[in-house]
C-alpha cells in the first residue's frame, strides 16, 4: 500500500527510537502531512511547555500522496509549538526531501528532548542513526548540505537543516533544503536549533508500490496540463511569484514603509522583469512541471557572483517595499542573506520596517540601533540588520525576539506600529480594501499569514458564476450569500472557511498551494484531491470526506491554541486596520479601514460556519461529529 | 522500432517526473532510484540538472560533465541491477510526462546502432 509509512519517535535526550504503525483509520480521519501533524501536535506537546525547552516536540512529515505520482508531491511539514507565537508553530517546505523521508521507510516523525552536544539525524532505509554534527554547528545553510553529503558520499541525499540563527534561537529561523526552499514561519529552527539538532538527512531506496499506476499516470498529466493552461501556472514558469507584484503595487495591495502607505511609489525597480538580468535558469520541486524556482547570480554589491535561487513575492515586499527600497539587487542580497543564515524573510522584512518606522517617529534613535540610520530606503542599513538579526548582533537580537516581545523590550507605545496578528508579522499585503482577506489573517491558526485561508482570487472581482462555481456545496454545502466585490463584508466568512480547508487538505496531502485554488478559480481542488488519493493510494475517501478530514484537523489546531491560552480577542487585527484609511491605491483600494463592528459580525459568521461558539471555541456537537471529542485519544 | 531518447539537458529543470514514472512503468514501485533514467545534479550553476539514461551511452556521450559528480559509482551501481532503457517500445512515458520538452523519442536511420 502506498501509505505504508511508519512514524518514528525519537526522544534525542535518551537517543531511544520508537517505530510504528499509522492506522488507516488514522489516515482516513486526518489523511497525512500537516494534518496527522495537528492529531500528534495536540497529542504530544505537554500543555503550556517552554516551545525551546526539552519538552516541545518537533514533526517533521510527508503527505498522504508525498512522492507518489501528483504534480508538486515534495512539501514536507513541519509542527510544533512556535517560540514565535506561542500557538501552532507551523510550516510547509518544497523541495525533495518528504519523498526521500517515504523511501526511507517514514511518513512522520516525532521528535522530542534534547541532545546532549551537536548532532544530526541520518535516516536511510528504515535505520534512524543520530551522530555526531560538533563539526556542523555554525555553518551555514549551503556549507551544511554540502558537508553532510561529502560525509556520507552521497549527493542524493536530502535535507533539512538550520543555519546559525537556528542555533542563535532566533525565534523566526527557519529549516532549509536546498537554496531556497524554507519552512519560514513560526520559528521550527529555533525549536530545532533548541534540542542541538542541526540537520535531519534521508536516503531511501525502498519502492512504494501505487495502487493504479497507470490511471495515475495518465490523471497526473491531466493535471498538469490543466495547471499550465492557467495564466497563473505559465507566468509562474517564467517569473516565479514575483509577477504578483506588478498587479497588486498597482492596485494599492502593497504595504510601503511598514504601514505609512499601501502603494510603492516609483518602484518600477523592484518589478519581475528586473530578475531577468540574473537569471540564469529555474528549478523545480519534486514533481513539478511549473518550476517556480528562479535561479540567479547575484551581480552587484558585496556578493556579486554569489549564486542563489528564490526570491518569491514576499521577499520582494520584506526587503523592498515594507523598507521603502526600489532595487530589486537589495531585494535579492537580502534573499540570499536570509536563506544562507536560516531567517523567515517575511518576519525579519517585518521587523526591520517596524523599526524605521519607529526610527523616522523618533520613537528610536541611533543610540537604540547601535549607531546605524534606520531612515526608510537606506538599502545598505535593510542588509546591515539583516545581518545583525541573524547573528544576534546588538540592536539585531532585540528583533530577533520577534514583534512582541521586540516591543515590550522597546516600550514606548511601540507595539502600536507593528503589523502583526497573535504574535507573527504579515505578508507585505495590505488587507484594508479586502474585508475577506482581512478576515484571514485574523483568524489564521498560526497568526497573520496569507497563505492558510486566503481567498486570492477575490480580488479579481470575477464573475459571479464562477465564485459559485468554486465555493458552492464543493464539497460541503453551503446555502449563504456569495458575493463577487472585493470591498463587501457578506459572504466572506465562507470564502475564508473554504479556503482554510482547502489548504488544509494541500498541506496534508503533500502537494503545493500553487497548484491549488488560491490565485486561479480554475485550479484543482476537492473533487481532483479524492481521485488523486484513490489512484495513488487506493483509499476511497469522497470529496466531502476529504474536507471533513481538512477540517478535523483545522479544528484539532484550533483546540491546541485554545489549550495555550488563544481567545477571540486574539481574532484581530492590527488597530490602525480599523482607524487609518489607506491613502492610495486604485478606487477600490484608496481612503479604505476595516469597519470594526463589521468586521466583528463577520467574526461571528465564521465562528458559525465553523460551528464554534460565540467565544471561537469548537462546540461539542462538532467535536463529536467530527469524532474528536475526546482527544488526545493517544493512538500513536 | 529501432531508436532512442534525446535529450536537451538546457531545458531540464531537475523536477524528476521522469524517474518517477519510468520507475512505476518498469519496476511497478515509485522511488526514482528504479527508473532507468536518471536527473543527475551538476555544480555547474547554468546547467545543473543532466538526465542520463541507462543503456543509450550516457558514459561515452557526458562523461566530463558528469565526472565532476563525485558519487558517479554509486548511480553505475544502481544501473547495473535495472534493465537498459527500451525506450518503452518507442513511445516512452518519460518523454511523455515531461512538460518541458526535455526528452523526445527519436528514430534512428536504419542500420544506425543505439550507442
Amino acid at each position: 500500500m502506498a501509505f505504508q509509512g511508519k512514524l518514528a519517535l525519537i526522544d534525542l535526550s535518551d537517543r531511544s527510537v520508537s517505530i510504528k504503525e499509522i492506522p488507516t483509520t488514522l489516515r482516513e480521519k486526518f489523511l497525512g502531512g500537516r494534518g496527522l501533524d495537528a492529531y500528534l501536535l495536540y497529542n504530544h506537546v505537554p500543555p503550556a511547555c517552554d516551545p525551546l525547552g526539552p519538552a516541545n516536540v518537533l514533526i517533521v512529515s510527508s503527505g498522504l500522496i508525498g512522492g507518489l505520482i501528483a504534480s508538486s508531491s515534495g512539501r514536507s511539514h513541519i509542527m510544533a509549538k512556535s517560540p514565535l507565537t506561542g500557538f501552532v508553530g507551523s510550516s510547509n517546505i518544497g523541495g525533495y526531501f518528504a519523498p526521500e523521508l517515504r523511501f526511507a521507510g517514514f511518513d512522520h516523525l516525532i521528535i522530542k528532548g534534547k541532545a546532549s552536544s551537536p548532532s544530526y539525524l541520518w535516516i536511510h532505509d528504515g535505520e534512524i542513526e543520530l551522530r555526531d554534527a560538533t563539526g556542523l554547528w555554525g555553518k551555514d545553510v549551503f556549507e551544511t548540505q554540502r558537508t553532510i553529503e561529502r560525509e556520507l558520499q552521497d549527493t542524493g541525499v536530502q535535507t533539512l537543516c538550520i543555519g546559525p540563527a537556528g542555533e542563535k534561537l532566533v525565534r523566526f529561523a527557519t529549516i532549509m533544503t536546498g537554496f531556497k526552499n524554507a519552512a519560514g514561519r513560526t520559528g521550527m529552527g529555533a525549536v530545532m536549533g533548541s534540542k542541538n539538532l542541526k540537520a535531519i538527512v534521508a536516503r531511501g531506496r525502498g519502492g512504494i508500490e501505487i495502487d493504479n499506476p497507470r490511471e495515475a499516470i495518465a490523471y497526473n498529466k491531466s493535471i498538469n496540463k490543466q495547471i499550465l493552461s492557467t495564466k497563473i501556472g505559465s507566468i509562474m514558469q517564467k517569473w516565479g511569484t514575483l509577477f504578483i507584484y506588478g498587479a497588486t503595487n498597482p492596485m494599492g495591495f502593497v504595504r510601503t514603509n511598514n504601514f505609512l502607505s499601501n502603494q510603492l511609489e516609483d518602484g518600477e525597480g523592484l518589478e519581475a522583469e528586473n530578475i531577468e538580468e540574473v537569471l540564469v535558469g529555474h528549478g523545480a520541486c519534486f514533481g513539478c512541471q511549473v518550476h517556480c524556482r528562479s535561479r540567479y547570480l547575484l551581480k552587484e554589491g558585496r556578493f556579486a557572483g554569489t549564486y542563489a535561487e528564490g526570491p518569491e513575492y514576499s521577499s520582494q515586499g520584506a526587503f523592498g517595499s515594507m523598507v521603502g527600497c526600489r532595487d530589486l539587487n537589495t531585494v535579492l542580497a537580502c534573499n540570499h542573506l536570509v536563506n544562507r543564515e536560516g531567517i523567515d524573510t517575511l518576519e525579519t522584512g517585518n521587523m526591520i520596517a517596524w523599526a524605521m518606522e519607529l526610527f523616522e517617529k523618533g520613537i528610536i534613535t541611533r543610540a537604540d540601533t547601535d549607531g546605524i540610520d534606520l531612515h526608510f530606503g537606506n538599502d545598505h542599513a535593510v542588509i546591515e540588520m539583516v545581518e545583525r538579526i541573524a547573528a544576534r548582533t546588538g540592536f539585531g537580537s532585540v528583533l530577533a525576539e520577534g514583534p512582541l516581545r521586540a516591543a515590550q523590550a522597546v516600550g514606548r507605545g511601540s507595539e502600536y506600529y507593528l503589523v502583526q496578528v497573535k504574535g507573527m508579522s504579515n505578508l507585505h499585503s495590505d488587507e484594508r480594501p479586502t474585508p475577506a482577506l482581512a478576515l484571514g489573517i485574523a483568524t489564521s491558526s498560526r497568526g497573520a499569514d496569507h497563505i492558510r485561508s486566503r481567498p486570492g482570487i477575490d480580488v479579481y472581482n470575477l464573475p459571479l458564476a464562477v465564485l459559485e462555481r468554486v465555493y458552492r456545496d464543493n464539497p460541503a454545502p453551503y446555502s449563504g450569500p456569495i458575493v463577487n466585490r472585493m470591498d463587501s463584508y457578506e459572504g466572506k466568512a465562507w470564502m475564508v472557511v473554504w479556503q482554510e480547508h482547502n489548504y488544509m487538505a494541500v498541506d496534508a496531502l503533500g502537494v503545493c498551494k500553487f497548484h491549488t485554488v488560491f490565485m486561479s478559480p480554475n485550479l484543482p481542488s476537492f473533487p481532483e484531491f479524492s481521485k488523486l488519493v484513490a489512484l495513488n493510494t487506493g483509499l476511497s475517501l469522497t470529496p466531502l470526506q476529504i474536507w471533513d478530514a481538512a477540517n478535523r484537523s483545522y479544528t484539532l489546531e484550533r483546540m491546541f491554541n485554545i489549550r495555550e491560552g488563544l481567545t477571540r480577542a486574539h481574532d484581530t487585527l492590527p488597530e490602525r486596520y480599523f482607524t487609518v484609511p489607506t491613502p492610495a491605491g486604485s478606487p477600490m483600494a484608496r481612503g479604505k479601514c476595516i469597519d470594526r463592528g463589521k468586521f466583528e459580525r463577520m467574526l461571528d459568521e465564521y465562528y458559525e460556519l465553523h460551528e464554534w461558539d460565540a467565544a471561537g471555541v469548537p462546540t461539542r456537537r462538532l467535536l463529536k461529529r467530527l469524532g474528536i471529542d475526546s482527544e488526545p485519544s493517544h493512538l500513536l | 522500432m529501432t531508436g532512442t531518447l534525446s535529450i536537451d539537458a538546457t531545458k531540464c529543470t531537475g523536477c524528476r517526473l521522469c524517474e518517477t514514472v519510468c520507475a512505476v512503468t518498469k519496476s511497478g514501485k515509485v522511488n526514482p532510484r528504479y527508473a532507468r533514467i536518471r536527473v543527475v545534479r551538476l555544480e555547474a550553476r547554468d546547467k545543473p540538472y543532466f538526465p542520463v539514461v541507462h543503456g543509450h551511452g550516457f558514459v561515452t556521450s557526458h562523461s566530463h560533465a558528469l565526472h565532476t559528480r563525485p558519487d558517479l559509482e554509486l548511480i553505475f551501481e544502481e544501473f547495473s541491477s535495472l534493465t537498459p532503457c527500451d525506450t518503452c517500445e518507442g513511445d516512452p512515458e518519460c518523454a511523455r510526462a515531461c512538460e518541458a520538452g526535455v526528452l523526445k523519442y527519436q528514430e534512428l536511420a536504419s542500420g544506425s546502432a543505439v550507442d
